[in-house]
């Protein structure tokens, strides 16, 4: 074994789980990588503060089991659209994963948003790669103590606004700031404040790479939606080995070289501590960090940019490359119809729902003037952010007449409980029928729902 | 055979400790994704009065119960998915290739692993 089979050996079986120092890196990857980190972030931060309706526009309100997006209320009876968008969402991820590889993974996972932003912290408190190292090896004193401290103080910080914040989504955001200001905080509130800012801190502090190697499903399985015409970012083996160090006068053909000078940067900046060079390994995340640095390089070399890039397998083997092929376009259109149905489906709902339950004690109860009753309770929701006074019209039932507790009228927001004896002569029919009750808003006439329900009359005649 | 002790390298977990883990997590995972459904169709607060007639738990306790509930269930499952899977032949036992297989001969790590003595890095410049 050469020593530098060994050395390589070592680093793979050993230092696996070692702390990964990456070096800072500049470069078109990683500045889409700050912007996506500064949209995400700020949409967490700041949207539980926005107002809409005179209420929190995004609040997700599950001891009340009331979802608020924006101009929608969104009530348990609505679960079907929740679901599809989880539907979409999975979809979605498998078709990006398709075409471009793990997209989600370097710019948008919260796994890495996070852990970005807590390398930022480290990186302005203790300084870059090669600070950090000595910091770390160098004995406790003041400046290492000030350093270290100032970093957790702000990492403790960080992850008690995001718990806040996190916790934002759920309570009204306002209030959960006056409570805790008057030190008034409930012990739900407090507990998922201090669970999700403790998981903030250590996902994004501590465990980093490791959460994507050894807990996400999703990385373990994305490969199985992989095929040869999906972006990886790879090194490209036949321009690069044999790899050397060389001078930047040197001529590598005369040196028998390829383009890799074996600066082993690619490995300093990698999150995840790989080697790229070594193929496409499953701790890969694609960020992309690898190739802006060797680009860096190939620049300072005067070499081709390129020698780590995004690539497809076949034009790696110098075949076409496929955009449009057999699983992009079924994901495509299977996600096109899915999107189509839920946005169709959340334009045309109703905000009112209504439910007429027959009184099961009794099948009819005859009055004394000859006529047939059946009892009713009718159930109304009004999903609306307005209250509303309703009309109700009784359709497939001659001479049909309702009798009802209270006047017909429902708060915004909430669910009303009605009576209802529904009478009507004998001679209508025998047996059982079903009727219809149309309910209109008086206020917006396309507000109508119908409720319907069977309506029982004697078999025979006495 | 003779037990042979073996030396565990420095930062990695046992075989039953990743397991558990795995388990653990995995399960916490499904629970969550059950109790967006059932929670999503049901509401906890129907619960009580049908078994808790002297506790007016709440939403909010209803969410956990039924959360715990969940991950305790997924847990078991997944524990006796992994004690069978562990347990069970593995893939060559439909081929017949178990009947063939050598008895593995285990080393103290020190000799597998290169530059590796009682779990600690050696200096492997010098090799």
């Amino acid at each position: 074994m050469t020593k530098h089979d060994a050395g390589k050996k070592d680093v793979g079986l050993i230092q696996s789980e070692a702390k990964i120092y990456a070096r800072l890196v500049k470069g078109k990857f990683q500045n889409l990588r700050n912007i996506s980190l500064w949209i995400l972030l700020g949409l967490f931060y700041l949207l539980p503060w926005l107002q809409m309706d005179g209420h929190q526009a995004l609040l997700f309100d599950l001891p009340a089991r009331r979802f608020y997006i924006f101009t929608l209320t969104l009530f348990p009876q609505d679960f079907v659209y929740l679901a599809l968008l989880l539907i979409i969402a999975g979809l979605s991820l498998f078709f990006f994963t398709a075409l471009a590889g793990r997209l989600w993974c370097g710019f948008a996972c919260p796994q890495t948003v996070w852990t970005l932003m807590f390398m930022k912290v480290e990186r302005m408190i203790e300084g870059d790669r090669n600070k950090r190292q000595k910091l770390d090896k160098s004995p406790w004193n003041a400046n290492k103590i000030i350093r270290k401290s100032s970093k957790q103080f702000v990492w403790i910080l960080i992850g008690m606004i995001t718990g806040f914040t996190f916790v934002g989504f759920f309570t009204p955001i306002r209030e959960l700031w006056g409570m805790i200001t008057t030190f008034s905080l409930g012990p739900w509130e407090t507990f998922w404040m201090i669970f999700y800012g403790f998981a903030t801190y250590g996902n994004a502090g501590f465990m980093r790479e490791q959460v994507c190697k050894y807990m996400c499903p999703y990385a373990r399985f994305q490969s199985a939606m992989f095929d040869k015409d999906t972006l990886i970012i790879s090194y490209d083996d036949e321009r690069g080995e044999p790899r050397g160090a060389r001078r930047r006068s040197d001529d590598p053909a005369e040196k028998g070289l390829g383009s890799c000078i074996d600066c082993t940067l690619c490995v300093q900046v990698c999150p995840t501590g790989i080697d790229i060079r070594h193929g496409l390994q499953y701790e890969c995340i694609a960020c992309a960090a690898c190739i802006d640095v060797c680009d860096q390089v190939m620049d300072r070399m005067g070499y081709e940019r390129g020698l780590i890039k995004y690539t497809t397998e076949h034009a790696q083997t110098h075949k076409e490359t496929h955009v449009m092929r057999p699983r992009m376009i079924i994901y495509a259109v299977l996600l096109t119809a899915l999107v189509a149905a839920w946005a169709y489906g959340l334009a045309t709902r109703t905000p009112m729902r209504a439910e007429l339950i027959r009184d099961r004690n009794a099948l009819y109860r005859e009055l004394s003037d000859g006529r047939i009753e059946n009892v009713y309770t009718l159930s109304i929701v009004n999903m609306d952010r307005h209250d509303h006074d309703l009309n109700m019209v009784l359709t497939d039932l001659e001479g049909g007449e309702i009798d009802m507790d209270k006047e017909l009228s429902v708060a915004a927001e909430s669910t009303e409980q009605f009576i209802l004896r529904i009478r009507a002569p004998r001679s209508v029919g025998k047996g059982g029928r079903t009727i219809h009750l149309k309910i209109t808003a008086k206020d917006k006439q396309d507000l109508e729902v119908l409720a319907d329900a069977r309506f029982f009359l004697p078999t025979s005649g006495l | 055979m003779t037990a042979q002790s073996t030396v565990p390298i420095q930062g990695r977990w046992s075989c039953n400790r990743r397991d558990f883990g795995t388990v653990l997590w995995v399960s916490f995972l499904g629970a969550c994704f059950g109790s967006l459904i059932i929670f999503g169709l049901l509401d906890p607060e129907a619960m009580t009065g049908a078994w808790t007639e002297k506790w007016d738990m709440g939403r909010e306790w209803g969410y956990t119960l039924g959360f715990g509930f969940l991950w305790m269930v997924s847990f078991v499952a997944s524990v006796l998915t992994i004690y069978m899977v562990r347990t069970g032949p593995c893939s060559s036992y439909a081929a017949g290739l178990d009947l063939q297989r050598p008895v593995a001969e285990k080393k103290p790590a020190s000799q597998d692993v290169p530059g590796l003595k009682d779990g600690k890095v050696v200096g492997h410049d010098k090799t």
